[in-house]
């Protein structure tokens, strides 16, 4: 191999390891900037989700269930903002939808059977993941006190930004709070 | 010849870098008269005196110390940088997603110049590029809260990683390369035409791969590869069958068999790591053909992995594959023992036991590998007596001796006849190795 073709190998290896990841901040950051907010109403996690460590595994209540058979389908799922923001969510399809927002999903090999949001972690620091699950599990599994009918009240959310097919986590609120800011006063009022 | 050796030693970088000669040719050179140097008694450097060219396992050492503290450092670096993450703003943190991955891609471009015909720099920093590349990926999905698609992540690390192979002629780099694609498969099982597009992706490394059969077949390098490519063609061929089918062990069979056909067509003296592959697997199947469960047919499933194609149109071509690297080999009218003829006969017997057990005879099948399992352990134990090789004597002996306990274990006989008789293929197996070392000294 001629030294001319290793440069120009050596110049598209550069340009493809940064042009990657300077892509997705781009989409991600274009998302955060000009997406529409959604907020949605989380639900338990599976205990022995495998990859917990420096984030909190999310599951949410109301995200559709999605069959699919192969790994890599991608769907599309319309998402609207329904009462007091908390997003509403249309039929999935294999089309992508003419008009309004809609979420770009695809099916993986280890969730073989039904297409997982395309949002399933908050990335925390190491130090705070841990406590921050904890608290996220507490609230998302909160019933209402003394058998009351009440539907379960909201407490844990997480607010996201759609930009063409494309969502990004914006905060993750316990109790009304960022995250940290809710870690912060728990420390505070010397809660474990 | 020294004067000339001398004049060549300076004459080679400035030939490099003006690309009169590549740096394989370069290198090719420097050993050539470096070899002559240490004959005729004097000090030795490589073509571009870079590195003290003594024997080749202290280079072989240098090169791996060069990857892993490259790789480890790249990537201690990183996770350094992400440990105390909350304290930093986005910009900050993506600058320091970035820092590492600018750095080392300038160093590049200096090994590239300034020593382009080193081995140890060109290994150590394809691979510390490619981990530290996985790196920064991985940490902008992290501060953008991306989904775990860890299919996507690991075959865009593997694609990223493919031009470093051919940059710098980096063979642990090519090995990175196809274990990402290894793990896409892995995780893509149900794909439609998912083996063509595997084969399709190791396709990318052919060139890479023929270069370094022709420049050096017996190198470490091509073994680092061919290990690294016989464990990952063994997993892609289990993923991609069917579960529950005693045809995954026909086409385990066809694989060790290739691998030996393969071995011997490039080189005839069952050396290399495709050899080791084909004669080390081949005779664990075998070992495990005799258990009679494995052949148990009861909930064959399709999976859709091997769609388009189908399980028969895979083991046809594979079946091909075999018997074209058959006539190829014995078209060379080498004599070829036993041992390796029990070996490439594998596919042969597979397929009886297949056939055997889809009858509805599980013992018969099992039986018949008995049979198999014994006569590979003996041809073996002889082939290692004519040679006088006590590493073939004693894997003849692990064969024979793993099928008498394996035996011993499915039957209802008493532990203390059981005792005697582990004690017994124990007291073979020293006895065997003391009488060898005998005869060699």
């Amino acid at each position: 191999m001629t030294m001319r073709l290793r440069w120009g190998l050596l110049a598209l290896a550069i340009v493809a390891q940064l042009a990657l990841p300077l892509r997705y901040i781009w989409r991600g950051e274009q998302a955060l900037a000009q997406g529409t907010p959604y907020r949605l109403a989380t639900a338990p996690v599976d205990p022995y989700d495998p990859f917990r460590g420096r984030y909190v595994a999310l599951n949410f209540r109301d995200f559709p269930r999605i069959s699919s058979s192969r790994p890599g389908e991608v769907w599309y799922l319309p998402i609207a903002a329904g009462a007091e923001g908390y997003a509403q969510f249309g039929a999935p399809s294999r089309e992508r939808p003419a008009s309004g927002d809609y979420l770009r999903l695809r099916a993986q090999w280890f969730q073989r059977g039904w297409v997982p949001p395309p949002f399933d972690r908050y990335y925390l620091d190491e130090s705070l993941a841990p406590q921050a699950e904890r608290a996220y599990r507490a609230l998302s599994r909160r019933r209402p006190a003394n058998g009351e009918a009440a539907p379960e009240p909201i407490r844990a959310e997480l607010a996201i930004r759609v930009r063409d097919g494309y969502a990004v986590p914006e905060m993750l609120y316990l109790d009304g709070l960022p995250v940290r800011d809710y870690l912060a006063a728990q420390r505070d009022e010397g809660s474990p | 010849m020294n004067e000339h050796a001398e004049w060549l030693r300076a004459e080679l970088p400035v030939l490099l870098r003006e690309g009169v000669i590549d740096a394989a040719t370069a290198e090719r050179l420097g050993r050539r008269y470096a070899v002559a140097e240490a004959a005729a008694g004097a000090a030795t450097h490589d073509a571009v005196g870079v590195l003290p060219a003594v024997s080749q396992p202290v280079s072989r050492a240098l090169v791996i110390c060069a990857v892993l503290g490259a790789g480890l450092i790249g990537l201690g670096l990183i996770q350094i940088i992400a440990h105390d993450w909350d304290q930093w703003s986005k910009p900050q943190r993506l600058a320091l997603a970035f820092g590492p991955l600018l750095a080392l891609q300038a160093l590049g471009a200096w090994v590239l110049r300034a020593r382009a015909a080193s081995r140890a720099w060109g290994e150590g920093v394809a691979t510390a590029l490619a981990l530290v590349g996985a790196g920064a990926l991985a940490l902008v999905g992290q501060i953008y809260h991306f989904p775990g698609e860890l299919d996507a992540y690991a075959l865009a690390v593997a694609l990223l990683a493919l031009p470093l192979v051919y940059v710098f002629d980096s063979a642990a780099a090519a090995a990175l390369v196809l274990l990402g694609y290894t793990a896409w498969l892995l995780l893509m099982t149900g794909l439609p035409w998912l083996p063509l597009r595997y084969l399709a992706l190791l396709a990318t490394l052919v060139p890479f791969s023929w270069g370094l059969l022709r420049d050096g077949g017996a190198s470490w390098r091509a073994n680092l590869l061919g290990s690294v490519l016989a464990a990952c063609l063994t997993v892609a061929v289990t993923a991609s069958s069917l579960g529950g089918d005693p045809r995954l062990l026909l086409r385990l069979a066809l694989l060790a068999s290739i691998f030996v056909l393969a071995a011997s067509a490039r080189s005839g003296d069952g050396r290399g790591p495709l050899w080791r592959y084909g004669r080390h697997g081949g005779a664990l199947l075998v070992l495990a053909a005799t258990w009679r469960e494995l052949w148990s047919v009861g909930h064959a499933v399709w999976r859709p992995g091997i769609e388009g194609l189908g399980l028969q149109g895979w083991l046809t071509i594979e079946a091909l594959a075999w018997l074209a690297l058959l006539v190829l080999v014995l078209r060379r009218r080498q004599m070829m023992s036993v041992e390796w003829w029990l070996l490439v006969a594998l596919p042969v017997a597979f397929w009886v036991g297949t056939q055997v057990a889809l009858g509805g005879q599980r013992e018969t099948a099992a039986l018949l590998f008995d049979g198999y399992a014994l006569a590979l352990g003996i041809a073996t134990i002889r082939s290692g007596l004519a040679a006088n090789e006590l590493a073939a004597l004693n894997r003849g002996l692990a064969i024979v001796s793993a099928l008498i306990l394996m035996r011993f274990f499915d039957s209802n006989l008493p532990f203390l006849v059981r005792g005697l008789a582990f004690i017994a293929v124990g007291a073979a197996f020293l006895g065997a190795n003391v009488w060898l070392r005998r005869r060699r000294t």
